[in-house]
C-alpha cells in the first residue's frame, strides 16, 4: 500500500474511512514508521486545536445551560388566536411573535416605571444570510451593547412576522404584549426601577436599572410602520400567509407572556425611535 | 415544526450551537443573536428531525459571517473577550486568560471562514458528509481540508505567540 495522504490518515484518525478501508490504513500505519510518525502529529494537531478553542468557552453565554425555552406565541396568526386586523400591513406583516428566552435568573428583583419607544422604524437593518429567509438585523452600538444586567426589548420583522424579544427581566416579570390602533409602538414598565435609564436604537430598547414588574409592549396594528422606507431591510421577510409559529404557553391571544432574550444599541435618553 | 419538538431541540442543540457560534464569531454578545435567530428560523421550517442539526448550524454559519465581516465586529474579534463577570479568581488570572483568549482568536481569525467552519464543526461532532454539505465540498475532500486546516490553525497558534506543544 502506498503512504495514504494526510486527508486519509485523520478520515482514519476520526473513524471516517469505510471499515474495509481504515483496516487497509491501520495495517499500513503499523508497518510504517514515517506514517505512524504523521498520524501522531495529526493527532496532536487535532488536540491541540481541541485545547486551544476549549479557552474560549467559559464565555459562552449559558452554554451549559440552555436556560428556558423560548416561549414563543403566535399573535394575530388566525385561527381562535386571531387578532382583528385593519389596513394592509399586518396582513402583509402577518403575525406577531413574542419570543422570551431567558437570562432572566440572574437578574433583580424590584421596581417601578416605564419606558418608551415611539415609532418603530430605525435606520438600518443589516443584510440577511440566507437569502431566502432575510432576517433584517440590527447594527449595536458597541459601546453600550455589554451593559451588563439591563433589560431589552426589542421588535423586528422576522420571516413575515414581528419579534419582540426581551432580554434580563426576572423570571417573575410578567410581559405582555398586543397590537392597539396607536401610531406607534410603546413599551412601559411598571413595578421597580430606581430612575431607570434607557438605551435604544433600531428595534431596540434598553432598559438599564430596571427591575422585575409588569412589561407592555404595545405594537400598532399597522405594522407597516415597521417597514417604511429607510426602515427594516428586512422587508422582504414578510409574507402574505401567515405564519406556522406554534402556540408555546396558555391564553396568548393577543396578549404574550414571557421572558425575553436580546439586547440593545445606542443610547438616546429615556426615549427613544426604535 | 411543532412546540414540543421545538422544545427538544433547543434543549439538545443549544449548548453545542452556542459554542459554535462563540467559537466562530468570537462575539458573544453576537452569538446570543446569532443562535436566537437560528433558532427562530427553525420554527420556519419543517425539517425531518435528523436534518435540524445540520441545518441550523449552516444557517448560524451564515448569520456569524454578515457578522464577522462587519469591520466593527472583526475589530471586537481580536480584542474581544476583555474579563466578563465572574470568569476569573485573580486580576492576574484575568490578564492570563485574556491572553489565551485573544492568541487562539487571532489564530482562528488567520484561517479562512471555510477553515474555520469545518475545524469548529468537526469539533462540534459532525461527520464528514455533514461538513462537505455544509461547506460544499466532496465528502472524500473533507479529511484533507481539515488537514490542511489544522496545519494552519496549528502554525498561526504559534505565529501569534503561544507555544504550540508538539505531540511527543
Amino acid at each position: 500500500m502506498s503512504h495514504p495522504n494526510d486527508g486519509h490518515l485523520l478520515a482514519w484518525l476520526d473513524g471516517e474511512l469505510e471499515p474495509g478501508e481504515g483496516t487497509g490504513v491501520r495495517a499500513h500505519i503499523e508497518s510504517c514508521a514515517e506514517c505512524h510518525a504523521r498520524v501522531d502529529i495529526l493527532r496532536g494537531e487535532s488536540e491541540g486545536f481541541s485545547r486551544a478553542v476549549l479557552v474560549l468557552d467559559d464565555q459562552v453565554f449559558g452554554a451549559a445551560d440552555p436556560g428556558p425555552v423560548p416561549v414563543v406565541a403566535a399573535l394575530s396568526t388566525g385561527g381562535k388566536h386571531r387578532v382583528r386586523r385593519t389596513g394592509w400591513s399586518l396582513a402583509r406583516a402577518a403575525g406577531l411573535v413574542l419570543v422570551a428566552a431567558g437570562a432572566a435568573a440572574a437578574l433583580v428583583p424590584g421596581s417601578p416605571i416605564r419606558a418608551w419607544i415611539e415609532g418603530i422604524g430605525g435606520d438600518e437593518a443589516p443584510a440577511s444570510a440566507v437569502p431566502t429567509v432575510p432576517v433584517p438585523r440590527t447594527e449595536a452600538a458597541e459601546d453600550v451593547a455589554r451593559v451588563p444586567a439591563a433589560t431589552a426589548i426589542s421588535v423586528e420583522p422576522l420571516a413575515g412576522s414581528l419579534v419582540v424579544s426581551l432580554q434580563g427581566f426576572g423570571q417573575s416579570s410578567n410581559v405582555h404584549v398586543r397590537l392597539t390602533d396607536a401610531r406607534r409602538a410603546s413599551v412601559r414598565v411598571e413595578g421597580a426601577a430606581e430612575s431607570p435609564r434607557f438605551v435604544t436604537g433600531p428595534g431596540m430598547l434598553e432598559v438599564i436599572g430596571s427591575r422585575e414588574g409588569e412589561i407592555w409592549v404595545e405594537l400598532p396594528r399597522s405594522a407597516g410602520d415597521a417597514v417604511r422606507p429607510g426602515g427594516w431591510r428586512g422587508r422582504g421577510a414578510y409574507r402574505e400567509r401567515p405564519p406556522r409559529h406554534p402556540v408555546a404557553g396558555a391564553g396568548l391571544p393577543a396578549w404574550g407572556r414571557g421572558v425575553p432574550d436580546r439586547r440593545l444599541t445606542r443610547p438616546d435618553g429615556d426615549r427613544g425611535v426604535i | 415544526m411543532r412546540s414540543e419538538d421545538f422544545q427538544a431541540v433547543y434543549r439538545e442543540l443549544y449548548p453545542s450551537l452556542s459554542r459554535y457560534v462563540h467559537r466562530f464569531t468570537g462575539d458573544t454578545d453576537a452569538a446570543a443573536d446569532i443562535v436566537q435567530d437560528a433558532f427562530l428560523r427553525l420554527l420556519e421550517h419543517d425539517l425531518p428531525r435528523e436534518e435540524v442539526r445540520p441545518w441550523i448550524f449552516v444557517v448560524a454559519t451564515n448569520l456569524a459571517r454578515d457578522v464577522v465581516r462587519k469591520k466593527e465586529r472583526r475589530r471586537r474579534l481580536l480584542v474581544a473577550n476583555q474579563e466578563r463577570p465572574g470568569m476569573a479568581s485573580s486580576p492576574h488570572e484575568d490578564l492570563e486568560r485574556a491572553e489565551r483568549v485573544a492568541t487562539v482568536r487571532k489564530a482562528l481569525v488567520r484561517l479562512s471562514e471555510r477553515d474555520r467552519q469545518m475545524l469548529l464543526m468537526r469539533e462540534e461532532g459532525f461527520r464528514y458528509s455533514e461538513i462537505a454539505e455544509a461547506v460544499g465540498v466532496r465528502p472524500t475532500s473533507v479529511g484533507a481540508l481539515v488537514a490542511r486546516a489544522l496545519k494552519r490553525f496549528s502554525a498561526a497558534y504559534g505565529a501569534v505567540g503561544e507555544s504550540y506543544v508538539a505531540p511527543e
